[in-house]
């Protein structure tokens, strides 16, 4: 048996929420406690006819587009409109189809309930679950940290590019957040604890829409938001500074206790190096997690295997790596950290893995995507020479 | 609310303890306020919020640089953290975290240390804190509170939680005689003059404040004027209190129970260089103590009233 359906529904809005999806660009959605339902209305939907457009819907029960449409007037408007003549051939034929999970409600909280007992509920960025969509994502993240070490002289290209498929599949699919709120308490949060691959998070916060793509060419210089490590002075919309190996773990369990606290259901997630979790304060920060219970955690090592001083075994060799997260009371899930069906799967499983938190073990290439940075230590803390950005961008065109 | 020149020293309750029932206040009466320790909740008194508010106690166990950076995750949360450790502890095996994820950032987290100075007797140099000063004042955006007695004490944390930006308290084992009556007001960055005075003044903080009195007690006898300050406040230090005091009396003696290099008195040293010179003999620690009882250790480490009577002397002869 299905547990929901879904199915879209011709809907009209008032001209003030038209103009609210436009000036946002960013979905609006709407639930129906009583009659177990949610509508999602993306940004473009009202593109087309002033004030009519086409809503998502999720539901417990089969209804018919018609059912949904007067529901969701009445709810939004105050009163069910009559349809075009043009448009009810085409709403008729309209139907529900059967899917298995309800899963919209997760996206969003209640912010403000309207006139039929719904409520306006405040939605994410606009999720993308397509791997190659995220694929394309992922290239254009790569062009830019080539383009900002390069243009900044310095930096840690070989880190930022080993984490790309993960900070992607993060803030396009898995998180919750709004790059017009960066202050959203509920938003899901994420702490780069390697702020040395600052220029992976500083990409994806200006495509995500936070922070200017132009100005990602002053990474390093004075003044400049894109600071050398990540530094909320600077940019407020970082959750924490970090650059100093080994502390972001804590921070995050110190996030989700609060969300506990709280009775919130916001998920933190912390990126890692593998070289960082030589630190002792990691192993800390890993027994009380377990300990705790923390399940509203997850972690993320980008293993990498190479480090400063060289490589990870032989500098100071993790393995076996999963045995001791394990032995430390953790839920690991190991995997290819390109793959980005993958991660969206593990995602998925560390956020019903409950009673402990989540570890991903991602195995990656340390300069991923251009093939004379990958598995070169060089490239750790040494930028790429104008002549290596040219090629490094045909490579990644 | 100032003591007559006669002092008498009677016992109150320690700084700890009163650090402990504040928090309990506080925490009836702001849900945000929330606790983190590290095995030390019976000694830190942090045992009394911990039986009221279970779930906002964080038991992190003996690591302090993990207690430091949930304390800094909670305060980026909304939460008003208090961790709290020996001083010696916290600062010293914390300072990493507190310089990247508290003080450079400015997060809203208070750290509180127990058990300062040579003054916990028994346990010995391993656990006695005589470097947190120094530790403390060289974080940028530290505010640094070194409270005398149960009222500073209760005032400190209370200014603390209200205060929004990192805070260290460093506070004390033994019950810490009284120098304040209930009434008693604080204000954050100025330092209270006890006994007022003309000849020379003390400049005192943490449980040296009442020896300070003492002191001024016996130097009246020999027809001396001491004023005593009591500095409360290390970080913002009040440099207008310290320049009219070198200037109405002309010498000073700085008393701390820390490192006589780092701590209260180089402070002090700075900020008379920069407003107004002036001669000062300074009264601390030069090195590591040992186990003893409090008592006898003040004694044979040169931190009681007559130590002061004598440095008191000694800067009189040095004034111009």
């Amino acid at each position: 048996m299905p547990q929901a359906w879904e199915g879209e529904a011709d809907l009209r809005i008032s001209e003030g929420l038209v103009a609210v999806l436009r000036k946002s660009a960013r979905p609006l959605m709407f639930r129906f406690p009583e009659r177990e339902f949610t509508l999602h209305i993306p940004a473009h939907a009202f593109e087309q006819y002033p004030v009519f457009g086409i809503a998502r819907y999720q539901a417990r029960e089969p209804y018919t587009a018609a059912e949904i449409r007067s529901l969701a007037e009445r709810g939004i408007i105050g009163r069910p409109a009559k349809l075009p003549a043009a448009r009810q051939a085409a709403a008729r034929r309209r139907r529900p189809r059967p899917v298995s999970d309800f899963g919209v409600s997760n996206d969003a909280l209640p912010a403000a309930t309207l006139a039929g007992g719904c409520d306006m509920l405040v939605a994410s960025m606009e999720r993308i679950h397509d791997p190659a969509a995220l694929a394309s994502i992922c290239k254009q993240i790569r062009r830019h940290i080539i383009t900002m070490t390069g243009a900044a002289k310095s930096g840690h290209p070989g880190g930022s590019l080993s984490a790309v498929e993960i900070v992607v599949t993060l803030y396009w699919d898995v998180m919750r957040h709004d790059p017009a709120r960066p202050d959203w308490p509920d938003r899901d949060r994420f702490i780069l604890s390697k702020g040395h691959a600052a220029p992976v998070l500083y990409a994806a916060l200006a495509e995500c829409g936070y922070t200017p793509k132009e100005t990602l060419n002053t990474l390093r210089k004075l003044g400049s938001i894109y600071q050398g490590h990540p530094d909320k002075r600077f940019l407020p919309a970082l959750e924490a500074s970090t650059g100093s190996l080994g502390e972001g773990l804590s921070v995050g369990i110190g996030m989700a206790l609060a969300a506990r606290l709280d009775g919130k259901d916001y998920r933190t997630y912390v990126l890692l190096g593998d070289g960082e979790i030589q630190e002792g304060q990691i192993w800390e920060a890993a027994m009380f997690a377990s300990f705790r219970k923390v399940d509203n955690l997850c972690a993320i090592v980008d293993y990498n295997k190479l480090q400063l001083d060289g490589f990870v075994k032989e500098i100071l060799d993790l393995e076996p790596l999963a045995d001791k997260w394990r032995a430390f009371g953790w839920h690991v899930i190991e995997l290819d950290g390109h793959d980005i069906p993958a991660l969206q799967k593990a995602f998925a499983e560390a956020a019903s893995t409950k009673g402990k938190p989540t570890v991903i073990i991602a195995h990656t290439v340390k300069g991923k995507g251009v093939s004379f940075m990958e598995n070169n230590p060089k490239y750790h803390g040494v930028a790429p020479t104008p002549e290596e950005v040219e090629l490094a961008l045909k490579e990644l065109a | 609310m100032l003591i007559a020149a006669k002092y008498e020293k009677k016992l109150g309750a320690a700084t700890r303890e009163a650090f402990g029932r504040t928090l309990v206040e506080l925490g009836r009466e702001n849900p945000d306020i929330v606790v983190g320790d590290a095995d030390l909740t019976k000694s830190t008194m942090t045992t009394y919020f911990a039986k009221e508010f279970p779930d906002r106690l964080f038991e992190c166990g003996i690591a302090e640089a993990n207690m430091v950076g949930i304390g800094a995750g909670l305060a980026l949360a909304g939460k008003i953290p208090f961790v709290s450790s020996f001083s010696a502890f916290v600062m010293t095996k914390g300072f990493e975290q507190l310089r990247v994820l508290v003080a450079y950032p400015n997060v809203n987290l208070k750290v509180v240390g127990t058990h300062s100075g040579i003054s916990i007797g028994e346990d010995g140099p391993s656990q006695m804190s005589i470097e947190e000063i120094a530790l403390a004042c060289a974080l940028p955006n530290f505010v640094v509170l070194s409270p005398a007695d149960e009222v500073a004490t209760r005032w400190a944390v209370r200014w603390a939680a209200q205060h929004k930006g990192p805070v260290f308290i460093r506070t004390g084992r033994p019950k810490a005689p009284i120098v304040y009556n209930s009434d008693a007001h604080f204000e954050i960055g100025k330092a209270v003059e006890l006994v007022p005075g003309t000849d020379v003044t003390i400049v005192a903080t943490g449980l040296m404040v009442a020896e300070a009195l003492l002191a001024a007690g016996q130097l009246e006898g020999e027809g001396i004027s001491a004023r005593v300050l009591d500095i409360h406040t290390i970080k913002p230090l009040d440099e207008d209190a310290l320049e009219r005091a070198a200037r109405e009396t002309g010498a000073l003696v700085v008393v701390e129970e820390h490192l006589v290099d780092s701590g209260l008195g180089v402070r002090v040293a700075q900020a008379l260089a920069k407003r107004c010179p002036a001669p000062v003999e300074f009264i601390g620690l030069t090195g590591y103590a040992e186990s003893g009882s409090p008592d006898e250790l003040l004694d044979k480490y040169g931190l009681r009233a007559p130590n002061i009577v004598q440095a008191a002397r000694r800067v009189l002869a040095r004034k111009a």
